[in-house]
């Protein structure tokens, strides 16, 4: 019998957000053959106001990653950094249910004027190809 | 295991001296990084200074505060320093510079917390913050500071 085989494949959810100082909570779930999560990273089309502007509580099989109001700017990586340092760690990670929670907050920055935007979020993750 | 706290401290008026605590987990061992992020609140048009001009490449940084943070252990205060509103001067001389800008949020890497080693026997981080931004822009600027306290925390037995 061939054994399984893990793949790393990043999965990616996205958030709309509309309105200054908009709040959005969503679940995802994550594949049933994804077998682990080695990280997390944050990406939009208007950088300036996600790095400025975001925040984000994240919650994988309901334990607490980033806590309330934690900014994204601190887990933002740009180009400069190695392609594979790109995410940001997250360790000994039980998938569970695989359920992600993210509250996502928009709070204003007196630097930057608010447009709408889209929030990426990818998961470094491995699944297993049978 | 690692634990973190998130405390914001929000300054008014010009020239402020904002003194806080903040309390520490139960089981925390020490205090092992700190991080800070500014958020400004009132509109950057209305005169606030956001960058200073020079005529060099180089642009000074614009120093918004003095932060201290103390224990009652004997480290006393373990953090004293200047508060910092962004690197001005990433990509300095970078050749790239003309075609795609490079920008902190474009190009950085993760912003490093400081390493610092302190017994958390003590309940209470106890600090002050003490404006400087109001006194540079001449006015009175809100702003808040959300100060990022990386904990090592003690093994459930």
């Amino acid at each position: 019998m061939e054994e399984n085989e893990l793949h790393s494949v990043p999965k990616v959810f996205e958030i709309q957000i509309t309105a200054a100082g908009q709040k959005v909570s969503e679940t995802f779930e994550l594949d049933k053959s994804v077998k682990k999560v080695h990280g997390v990273a944050f990406s939009s089309e208007k950088p300036d106001l996600m790095y400025h502007r975001g925040y984000a509580r994240l919650e994988i099989n309901n334990k607490e990653y980033f806590p309330d109001n934690h900014a994204v700017q601190r887990v933002m990586n740009g180009i400069n950094a190695n392609l594979d340092n790109r995410y940001w760690p997250l360790k000994k990670v039980i998938i569970g249910n695989g359920k992600v929670k993210i509250e996502y907050t928009d709070k204003p920055d007196g630097r930057t004027v608010f447009a709408a935007y889209t929030v990426l979020l990818y998961f470094d993750c491995e699944i297993v190809i049978d | 295991m690692e634990g973190l706290i998130i405390h914001t401290v929000a300054i008014n008026r010009q020239g402020e001296l904002k003194h806080f605590e903040i309390p520490l987990s139960n089981n925390a061992k020490f205090i092992t990084g700190l991080w800070y992020k500014v958020r400004l609140i009132t509109d950057a048009e209305s005169g606030v200074v956001t960058e200073l001009k020079s005529r060099s490449p180089y642009q000074p940084e614009v120093i918004i505060g003095e932060l201290s943070l103390s224990s009652n252990q004997r480290e006393g205060v373990f953090y004293f320093g200047k508060i910092i509103l962004d690197n001005a001067n990433y990509g300095l001389l970078d050749y790239t510079g003309g075609v795609f800008r490079v920008n902190n949020y474009s190009h950085a890497k993760f912003p490093q917390s400081l390493k610092v080693k302190v017994d958390a026997d003590t309940a209470i981080v106890h600090g002050y913050i003490h404006d400087n931004w109001g006194v540079i822009s001449g006015r009175n600027v809100r702003y808040e500071i959300d100060l990022y306290i990386y904990q090592q925390l003690k093994e459930k037995p």
